[in-house]
Protein backbone atom coordinates (compact mmCIF):
# COMPACT_ATOMS: atom_id res chain seq x y z
CA UNK A 1 0.00 0.00 0.00
CA UNK A 2 1.63 3.44 -0.81
CA UNK A 3 2.31 5.51 2.25
CA UNK A 4 0.91 9.01 2.18
CA UNK A 5 3.78 11.62 1.48
CA UNK A 6 4.15 13.55 4.40
CA UNK A 7 4.61 17.36 4.96
CA UNK A 8 8.54 16.88 5.58
CA UNK A 9 8.68 14.33 2.52
CA UNK A 10 6.48 16.85 0.21
CA UNK A 11 8.99 19.74 1.32
CA UNK A 12 12.15 17.04 0.48
CA UNK A 13 10.67 16.81 -3.27
CA UNK A 14 9.42 20.82 -3.90
CA UNK A 15 11.46 22.66 -1.34
CA UNK A 16 10.01 25.74 -0.84
CA UNK A 17 11.40 28.80 -3.05
CA UNK A 18 13.85 31.21 -1.24
CA UNK A 19 12.87 33.99 -0.30
CA UNK A 20 14.62 37.05 -1.40
CA UNK A 21 14.76 40.44 -0.18
CA UNK A 22 14.06 43.26 -2.81
CA UNK A 23 16.98 44.90 -4.23
CA UNK A 24 15.65 47.83 -3.33
CA UNK A 25 12.89 48.21 -1.32
CA UNK A 26 9.45 49.59 -2.89
CA UNK A 27 8.94 52.49 -0.29
CA UNK A 28 12.40 53.91 -1.45
CA UNK A 29 12.28 52.61 -5.06
CA UNK A 30 8.56 54.67 -5.81
CA UNK A 31 10.72 57.66 -4.24
CA UNK A 32 13.40 57.36 -6.19
CA UNK A 33 11.04 57.49 -9.64
CA UNK A 34 9.13 60.70 -7.83
CA UNK A 35 12.23 62.41 -7.34
CA UNK A 36 13.01 62.01 -11.13
CA UNK A 37 9.78 63.15 -12.20
CA UNK A 38 10.21 66.22 -9.61
CA UNK A 39 13.97 66.59 -11.23
CA UNK A 40 12.21 67.00 -14.44
CA UNK A 41 9.82 69.60 -13.61
CA UNK A 42 12.15 71.70 -11.67
CA UNK A 43 14.84 71.58 -14.78
CA UNK A 44 11.54 72.54 -17.13
CA UNK A 45 11.48 75.10 -14.90
CA UNK A 46 14.89 76.60 -14.63
CA UNK A 47 14.88 75.97 -18.33
CA UNK A 48 12.08 78.32 -19.16
CA UNK A 49 13.37 81.10 -16.38
CA UNK A 50 17.03 80.79 -18.67
CA UNK A 51 15.22 81.46 -21.79
CA UNK A 52 12.75 84.34 -20.50
CA UNK A 53 15.94 86.01 -18.69
CA UNK A 54 17.70 86.39 -22.35
CA UNK A 55 14.62 88.06 -23.74
CA UNK A 56 15.13 91.27 -21.82
CA UNK A 57 17.98 93.40 -21.84
CA UNK A 58 18.66 94.38 -17.66
CA UNK A 59 17.09 91.23 -15.28
CA UNK A 60 15.90 91.26 -13.22
CA UNK A 61 13.84 94.37 -14.51
CA UNK A 62 14.54 97.82 -13.16
CA UNK A 63 12.24 99.38 -10.97
CA UNK A 64 10.87 96.61 -8.66
CA UNK A 65 12.11 95.26 -5.53
CA UNK A 66 15.12 93.30 -5.23
CA UNK A 67 15.13 89.92 -3.54
CA UNK A 68 16.79 89.49 -0.61
CA UNK A 69 19.71 87.76 -1.28
CA UNK A 70 21.86 87.83 2.01
CA UNK A 71 18.71 86.95 3.70
CA UNK A 72 18.08 84.02 1.86
CA UNK A 73 21.65 83.15 1.71
CA UNK A 74 21.68 82.75 5.50
CA UNK A 75 17.81 80.82 5.11
CA UNK A 76 20.12 78.63 2.38
CA UNK A 77 22.18 77.53 5.46
CA UNK A 78 19.70 76.81 7.42
CA UNK A 79 18.10 73.92 5.10
CA UNK A 80 21.78 72.75 4.22
CA UNK A 81 21.84 72.10 8.12
CA UNK A 82 18.79 70.72 8.37
CA UNK A 83 20.11 67.93 5.58
CA UNK A 84 22.77 67.76 7.43
CA UNK A 85 20.85 66.64 10.47
CA UNK A 86 18.73 64.33 8.35
CA UNK A 87 21.74 62.66 7.15
CA UNK A 88 23.12 62.61 10.85
CA UNK A 89 20.17 61.20 11.91
CA UNK A 90 19.81 58.39 9.84
CA UNK A 91 23.38 57.29 10.30
CA UNK A 92 22.15 57.21 13.88
CA UNK A 93 19.05 55.06 13.37
CA UNK A 94 20.70 52.26 11.99
CA UNK A 95 22.78 52.26 15.16
CA UNK A 96 19.47 52.78 17.43
CA UNK A 97 16.32 54.21 16.76
CA UNK A 98 16.52 55.88 20.20
CA UNK A 99 19.82 57.87 18.65
CA UNK A 100 18.15 59.15 15.74
CA UNK A 101 15.34 61.30 17.81
CA UNK A 102 17.10 64.65 18.70
CA UNK A 103 18.84 65.01 15.34
CA UNK A 104 15.57 64.54 13.61
CA UNK A 105 13.94 66.85 15.90
CA UNK A 106 16.22 69.37 14.64
CA UNK A 107 15.92 68.97 10.96
CA UNK A 108 12.24 69.34 11.32
CA UNK A 109 12.75 72.60 13.20
CA UNK A 110 14.98 74.13 10.74
CA UNK A 111 13.14 72.81 7.78
CA UNK A 112 9.97 74.88 9.52
CA UNK A 113 12.18 77.96 10.17
CA UNK A 114 13.25 78.04 6.91
CA UNK A 115 9.24 77.77 5.22
CA UNK A 116 8.53 80.36 7.95
CA UNK A 117 11.76 82.66 7.02
CA UNK A 118 10.62 83.00 3.24
CA UNK A 119 6.95 83.22 4.30
CA UNK A 120 8.39 86.50 6.43
CA UNK A 121 10.22 87.60 2.91
CA UNK A 122 7.05 86.68 0.92
CA UNK A 123 5.14 89.30 3.12
CA UNK A 124 7.62 91.77 3.10
CA UNK A 125 8.45 91.83 -1.32
CA UNK A 126 4.27 91.89 -1.77
CA UNK A 127 4.22 94.83 0.78
CA UNK A 128 6.60 96.23 -1.32
CA UNK A 129 4.20 95.88 -4.56
CA UNK A 130 6.24 93.04 -5.94
CA UNK A 131 3.54 90.76 -7.07
CA UNK A 132 2.68 87.30 -9.71
CA UNK A 133 1.99 90.17 -12.05
CA UNK A 134 4.61 92.85 -12.02
CA UNK A 135 7.12 91.23 -14.18
CA UNK A 136 8.06 87.87 -16.13
CA UNK A 137 10.99 88.00 -13.48
CA UNK A 138 8.60 88.09 -10.64
CA UNK A 139 6.16 85.25 -11.92
CA UNK A 140 8.85 82.97 -12.10
CA UNK A 141 10.38 83.99 -8.69
CA UNK A 142 7.03 83.01 -7.23
CA UNK A 143 6.60 80.05 -8.86
CA UNK A 144 9.87 78.14 -8.79
CA UNK A 145 10.49 79.76 -4.73
CA UNK A 146 6.74 78.79 -4.25
CA UNK A 147 6.91 75.13 -5.80
CA UNK A 148 9.75 74.67 -3.72
CA UNK A 149 8.40 75.81 -0.62
CA UNK A 150 5.61 73.31 -1.09
CA UNK A 151 8.00 70.17 -1.08
CA UNK A 152 9.29 71.65 1.76
CA UNK A 153 6.26 71.91 3.62
CA UNK A 154 4.95 68.03 2.49
CA UNK A 155 8.70 67.10 3.44
CA UNK A 156 8.12 68.40 6.60
CA UNK A 157 4.82 66.76 7.25
CA UNK A 158 6.29 63.39 6.26
CA UNK A 159 9.72 63.91 8.53
CA UNK A 160 7.04 65.33 11.27
CA UNK A 161 4.72 61.94 10.68
CA UNK A 162 7.65 59.11 10.72
CA UNK A 163 8.92 61.45 13.65
CA UNK A 164 5.57 60.36 15.38
CA UNK A 165 6.44 56.64 14.23
CA UNK A 166 10.05 56.81 15.66
CA UNK A 167 8.84 57.65 19.05
CA UNK A 168 5.70 55.17 19.49
CA UNK A 169 8.87 52.30 18.27
CA UNK A 170 6.83 51.89 15.09
CA UNK A 171 8.79 53.22 12.39
CA UNK A 172 9.67 51.06 9.29
CA UNK A 173 13.32 51.20 8.31
CA UNK A 174 12.31 51.47 4.85
CA UNK A 175 10.12 54.12 5.33
CA UNK A 176 12.43 56.21 6.63
CA UNK A 177 15.02 55.85 4.43
CA UNK A 178 12.55 56.89 1.49
CA UNK A 179 11.58 59.79 3.80
CA UNK A 180 15.21 60.58 3.99
CA UNK A 181 15.94 60.39 0.25
CA UNK A 182 12.57 62.91 -0.29
CA UNK A 183 14.48 65.43 2.11
CA UNK A 184 17.62 65.29 0.69
CA UNK A 185 15.93 65.96 -2.78
CA UNK A 186 14.50 69.27 -1.55
CA UNK A 187 17.23 70.74 0.51
CA UNK A 188 19.93 69.62 -2.38
CA UNK A 189 17.67 71.35 -4.96
CA UNK A 190 17.84 75.10 -2.73
CA UNK A 191 21.06 75.95 -3.61
CA UNK A 192 20.33 75.34 -7.42
CA UNK A 193 17.65 77.34 -7.13
CA UNK A 194 18.94 80.18 -5.31
CA UNK A 195 21.71 80.11 -7.43
CA UNK A 196 19.26 80.67 -10.55
CA UNK A 197 16.75 83.00 -8.97
CA UNK A 198 18.79 85.11 -6.70
CA UNK A 199 21.79 85.53 -8.07
CA UNK B 1 21.13 65.13 -56.31
CA UNK B 2 20.97 62.41 -53.69
CA UNK B 3 18.09 63.00 -51.29
CA UNK B 4 19.70 61.69 -48.44
CA UNK B 5 22.59 65.11 -48.83
CA UNK B 6 19.30 67.18 -48.62
CA UNK B 7 19.28 67.63 -45.21
CA UNK B 8 22.77 70.04 -45.45
CA UNK B 9 20.82 72.36 -47.11
CA UNK B 10 17.96 72.86 -44.60
CA UNK B 11 17.84 75.97 -42.11
CA UNK B 12 16.85 76.72 -38.46
CA UNK B 13 13.17 75.46 -38.45
CA UNK B 14 10.89 79.22 -37.83
CA UNK B 15 8.43 77.32 -36.41
CA UNK B 16 8.93 78.48 -32.71
CA UNK B 17 8.39 82.17 -32.96
CA UNK B 18 9.68 82.01 -29.33
CA UNK B 19 12.46 79.74 -28.87
CA UNK B 20 14.04 79.49 -32.73
CA UNK B 21 12.59 82.18 -34.48
CA UNK B 22 14.28 85.18 -32.49
CA UNK B 23 16.89 87.16 -34.03
CA UNK B 24 18.47 87.77 -30.34
CA UNK B 25 21.58 85.31 -30.34
CA UNK B 26 21.60 85.34 -26.42
CA UNK B 27 18.19 83.89 -26.66
CA UNK B 28 18.89 81.21 -29.46
CA UNK B 29 21.90 80.17 -27.57
CA UNK B 30 19.78 79.80 -24.18
CA UNK B 31 17.28 78.12 -26.18
CA UNK B 32 20.05 75.46 -27.35
CA UNK B 33 21.30 75.11 -23.81
CA UNK B 34 18.23 74.46 -22.30
CA UNK B 35 17.21 71.40 -25.14
CA UNK B 36 20.59 70.08 -24.35
CA UNK B 37 20.73 70.15 -20.49
CA UNK B 38 16.73 68.60 -20.71
CA UNK B 39 17.89 66.36 -23.16
CA UNK B 40 20.56 64.82 -21.46
CA UNK B 41 19.13 65.24 -17.55
CA UNK B 42 16.85 62.45 -17.95
CA UNK B 43 19.40 59.93 -19.09
CA UNK B 44 21.88 61.17 -16.73
CA UNK B 45 19.49 60.61 -14.11
CA UNK B 46 18.16 57.19 -15.33
CA UNK B 47 21.94 55.76 -16.46
CA UNK B 48 23.06 57.64 -12.23
CA UNK B 49 20.06 55.39 -10.94
CA UNK B 50 21.13 52.36 -12.84
CA UNK B 51 24.58 52.70 -11.77
CA UNK B 52 23.41 52.66 -8.25
CA UNK B 53 21.57 50.03 -8.35
CA UNK B 54 23.66 47.92 -10.40
CA UNK B 55 26.63 48.45 -7.75
CA UNK B 56 24.03 47.75 -4.86
CA UNK B 57 23.28 44.47 -6.18
CA UNK B 58 27.15 43.67 -6.65
CA UNK B 59 27.75 44.50 -3.02
CA UNK B 60 24.97 42.60 -1.57
CA UNK B 61 25.66 39.65 -3.67
CA UNK B 62 29.25 39.81 -1.51
CA UNK B 63 28.16 40.48 1.31
CA UNK B 64 24.27 40.16 1.68
CA UNK B 65 22.02 41.97 4.34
Amino acid sequence: MARSMSERDLRLVHPPPRERKPLVPNQVLGTMIFILTECMLFAGFISAYAIARTNVPVWPPAGQPRLPVEATGFNTLVLLASGALMFYAGKRFAESPEAAKKPMLGAVALGVFFVAFQGMEWVQLLSQGLTLQTSSHSAFFYLIVGMHALHVMVGTLVVLWQARQLWAGSLDPNGFWAGRLFWYFVVLLWPVLYWQVYL
Amino acid sequence: MSPGLLWLLTGAAWACAVCGGQDDADTKQAFIDTTIFLSLLPLGLMGGASLWIYKRSQALEVAPD
